[in-house]
């Protein structure tokens, strides 16, 4: 559904997106992370039509005029730093909604603005923080996107609120084949709802798979032998990363359960646990293994 | 509306409505302040003059408020509609909406000319309602149109100049700052050229008071076919700031300047507007030059640069200023060589259709008296200065040589009197010289052009025009000021008014050049208010026009009739006063009259009348007032 080629931006000499190449498929949720300055609300921009590229090609349903109109009519954007007219009540902003999305629903909004428990008479701009994070949920959700664009999205909600959400936005994936992607920090909630993830690093994205695919291809190792390791396992093995505890080694490994699993045999280990890795692990080994590592210094 | 298809998108115009209705509303109560207080309230102000009633103008007087109000209302509603350009989390919200900039920017405009316009239009048919109802106010409708014209056009153009500083501008202070830099900058740089010209280039003169007006859209200006100029120029605005606006790089909000290009521009603004000031300050304490710039211009350029690198440094600086110093020595070369032979031009006779010659300043050479009068009708420039060219063959020559001879003398100063030269060439062309003026060191070549009846009429407009034209003479003696002297007025239906009238013509006729004190003085100048309840043409009206005639010696008729005020010539001594009336009584006792005009005598010399006025009848019928 959403292709990028080579995509470009740099600001003022400094490169912010450096050839980057993007696939995602339509009625997925994927998951955008990388570390800070990576460039992926760089990239959103792009995508939601506000910066417009140095360089490279992106293609919406084929099209590759995703900047206009009758595009961007089925694509909603929040952004991490919300904006709403300040004078505006949510029932204001909702009418204003209902003037720009041809595809909105009252319905919705109506079911929506009763779960989340909002009092629509509220000035919006004069809410707490996650309560105008349920406001642009609710907008979002009432204007029937194909592409609903998220950027920290749950940053400021309690966990019920962010469940609730959540799942009324998996509701509308699974119903009308809605497309998501989501930029966070929070791997943890990423990872139980995103099935496909991109990791952004220097302006790329340097792993683009399923989730079932990122974790399956990382696992954590725990080795013990009778004697010394034996030293021709490294070469067998893709290490990211290796410790030692006593006699028990620990190893962060690429590859899949099985393969790991073969390759072990011949050295039949006293302990051999493979285990997988959580997002948030997979995260910081895979770019550790790109020079941004985690740092454990005392200062 | 359709937000697929069509050019604007009803969401953000209703959005906007609803935003600032309210500002709207508050600017038509601003506007109906004016409309009320000009046809309501102030109907005993409206100027009658000429068997006429001017009640209209009282509604282009009062338009100055309204005109002002629209021009803040304009530029405010600008900065506000286009204020999400500011805010990095607007500019998503904005942008991220199925609306492409053109239908954005489209939108806003039309919702600032629904907020623009609807209240002046309210206000118009305010007017024309309760006219309709029969309220008994003399204004035409016409004029009521005319009126939201240009209230319409002067809150078009502000806010047409303000969208163009907003759609290059990445944040509300660089919006002000360069908001109030376009609002002086125009006439600190005019001033400037004006001052360099006047400095470096014989001959030289700027017209800068009418230049101003034209930026500064004066309401002669407004009122005029130039307002179709400035329609068109608040057109260019908006298309400028359209294609900036589809241009702008988003991701630069907050910046002072969206565009990399605009530093180099805003460095050398700055240094400009920091080195007119700079001369300015510096010309105060020392002779003129150019090089004054320098000093505050360099400052300017160095500050500028750390705002664009958002940074205390000077990297960069060394180079901007090394153009600029290399900038100014290059005007200042230009100015010392006469680059374009500006001061040694001069038209040639066959090409010149007419030339005016007038002066800015009064020359006064030991009048004995002067009389001020008041003409009334009706003169067809903005300034009340008819056109008094000279196109006699003959004359033409004279004015050549007078201006070749200007040339040669190379004076630029040393006289406080200035001469202006207009040339009215074939082609439409005008060629405009202005000199020092010296009354004796200019006779050989002056004494001609002064003494033509073209001149004579221009300084004297009492000369050779219909008694019928003036309203009043005032006789003021020499030893008192313009504005606090004793005076004698004489009205026109006493016998002494035609007699000074006809003695004046005489005089004038015959003066000559040495006792001739005009020279140098321009034409009339009057007050001029907008007729606007006449025949529905716009036309400028001569009222309160009081030239002054410096009499010398020379006007030796004149000086005869001066004479009856002190009561010294025939028919109008002391004794052939019947009547004194003062403060509202009537003294005829003879022993009274002959004390109080034996003092009245003497009072021009003396001072002693103060402020009452006595008024003598006399026995042929005539009457003066005295103070």
């Amino acid at each position: 559904m959403i292709k990028g080629r080579d995509i470009i931006k740099t600001f003022d000499g400094f490169t912010a997106l450096d050839n980057l190449n993007i696939n995602i498929e339509k009625g997925a949720v994927y998951g955008l992370v990388g570390p800070n300055g990576a460039g992926k609300t760089t990239l959103i921009k792009i995508l939601t039509g506000i910066y417009k590229p140095d360089g490279g090609s992106f293609e919406i349903d084929g099209r590759q005029d995703f900047i206009s109109e009758d595009i961007k009519q089925k694509t909603v954007y929040i952004s991490d730093d919300l904006y709403f007219y300040p004078t505006f009540s949510v029932k204001q902003m909702a009418s204003f909604y209902k003037d720009v999305y041809k595809a909105w629903d009252d319905e919705t909004f109506k079911r929506l603005a009763s779960l989340f428990g909002l009092d629509i008479k509220r000035r919006a701009s004069k809410l707490s923080k996650g309560m105008k994070k349920q406001v642009a949920f609710l907008l979002a959700l009432s204007s029937k996107p194909d592409l609903l664009v998220l950027d920290e999205p749950i940053d400021g909600l309690d966990p019920v609120m962010r469940r609730n959400i959540m799942n009324v936005v998996l509701q509308e994936v699974e119903k009308r084949q809605m497309t998501v992607l989501i930029s966070s920090h929070n791997l943890r909630e990423l990872e139980d709802i995103c099935d496909h993830v991109g990791i952004m690093h220097d302006g790329k994205i340097v792993i683009e798979k399923s989730l079932d695919d990122v974790k399956g291809n990382i696992h954590k190792l725990q080795l013990a032998f009778s004697g010394d390791t034996p030293t021709d396992l490294k070469d067998k093995l893709e290490i990211l990363k290796e410790e030692k505890f006593g006699s028990v080694c620990l190893y962060i490994v690429r590859g899949n359960y099985d393969d790991i699993k073969d390759k072990l045999a011949p050295y039949k280990p006293l302990i051999c646990d493979i285990l997988p890795l959580s997002l948030e692990e997979v995260f910081i080994y895979e770019l550790g293994g790109m020079g941004y590592e985690l740092k454990n210094e005392i200062i | 509306m359709n937000s697929k298809t069509k050019l604007f998108s009803k969401g953000l115009i209703k959005a906007d409505l609803k935003r600032f209705w309210v500002s709207g509303v508050i600017y038509a109560g601003l506007i109906f302040l004016t409309t009320f207080f000009a046809l309501y309230l102030d109907k005993g102000a409206h100027i009658s003059f000429d068997g006429r009633t001017y009640a209209g103008s009282m509604l282009y007087s009062y338009a100055l408020f309204s005109n002002f109000s629209g021009v803040l209302f304009g530029g405010i509603l600008a900065a506000a509609l286009f204020s999400f350009l500011k805010s990095e989390s607007a500019v998503s919200f904005y942008h991220g909406l199925p609306q492409s900039r053109g239908k954005i920017f489209r939108s806003k405009l039309l919702s600032a000319a629904a907020l623009l316009i609807l209240p002046v239009l309210a206000n118009a048919a305010l007017v024309i309602f309760t006219k309709i109802c029969g309220s008994g106010v003399p204004v035409r409708y016409i004029h009521v149109l005319i009126w939201a014209g240009i209230q319409i056009v002067y809150s078009f153009i502000a806010f047409s100049l303000i969208t163009l500083i907003a759609s290059f501008t990445g944040n509300i202070f660089s919006l002000l700052l360069i908001g109030g830099a376009c609002l002086v900058a125009p006439g600190l740089i005019l001033g400037f050229l004006d001052e360099m010209g006047s400095l470096y280039l014989l001959g030289y003169e700027g017209n800068l008071i009418e230049k101003l007006e034209y930026i500064y859209l004066t309401p002669y200006i407004m009122a005029s076919r130039y307002i179709l100029i400035y329609i068109i120029l608040a057109a260019l605005f908006l298309l400028a700031a359209f294609f900036i606006y589809k241009a702008r790089p988003l991701e630069r909000c907050g910046e002072a300047l969206t565009f990399k290009t605009a530093k180099v521009i805003f460095i050398y603004a700055a240094a400009l507007l920091g080195g007119i000031i700079s001369y300015w300050y510096f010309s105060i304490w020392f002779d003129r030059s150019i090089f004054f710039m320098l000093p505050f211009g360099i400052v300017s350029i160095i500050i500028a640069n750390m705002i664009n690198q958002k940074s205390i440094t000077i990297k960069k600086a060394p180079l901007y200023t090394g153009i600029f110093i290399l900038a100014v020595l290059l005007i200042y070369g230009l100015f010392k060589i006469d680059f374009t032979g500006f001061e040694k031009r001069m038209p040639s006779a066959d090409k010149i259709e007419g030339v005016m010659i007038y002066s800015d300043n009064p020359y006064i050479a030991n009048p004995n008296d002067y009389i001020s009068y008041q003409v009334k009708g009706f003169a067809t420039e903005k300034e009340n200065l008819p056109d008094f060219y000279l196109t006699d063959k003959k004359e033409i020559e004279d004015v050549l040589n007078y201006h070749k001879f200007k040339i040669e003398e190379e004076k630029r100063n040393g006289s406080i009197e200035h001469i202006c030269i207009e040339y009215k060439l074939s082609g439409g062309k005008t060629l405009l010289r202005r000199y020092s003026f010296n009354k004796n060191a200019d006779k050989e070549y002056f004494e001609a052009i002064a003494g033509t009846d073209t001149l004579k009429r221009q300084r004297y407009d009492i000369y050779k025009n219909s008694e019928k034209n003036i309203v009043s003479f005032e006789v003021h003696p020499s030893s008192s000021e313009l504005y606090d002297s004793p005076y004698v007025t004489v009205s026109p239906d006493s016998k002494t008014f035609t007699d000074l009238y006809n003695a004046l013509q005489k005089d004038i006729e015959n003066l000559s050049y040495d006792d001739d004190a005009s020279l140098g003085v321009g034409g009339a100048r009057a007050t001029a208010v907008i007729d606007v309840s006449g025949d529905g043409n716009i036309n400028y009206v001569k009222i309160q026009a009081v030239p002054g005639i410096l009499i010398t010696e020379g006007f030796t008729e004149t000086n005869k009739i001066l004479d009856r005020f002190k009561f010294s010539a025939e028919g109008y001594t002391p004794e052939c006063i019947t009547k004194i009336e003062t403060n509202g009584s009537e003294i005829t006792d003879k022993a009274q009259i002959l004390e109080i005009a034996g003092k009245v005598k003497y009072s021009f010399e003396n001072n002693l009348s103060g402020n009452d006025l006595y008024y003598f009848y006399f026995e042929n019928g005539d009457s003066f007032a005295a103070e």
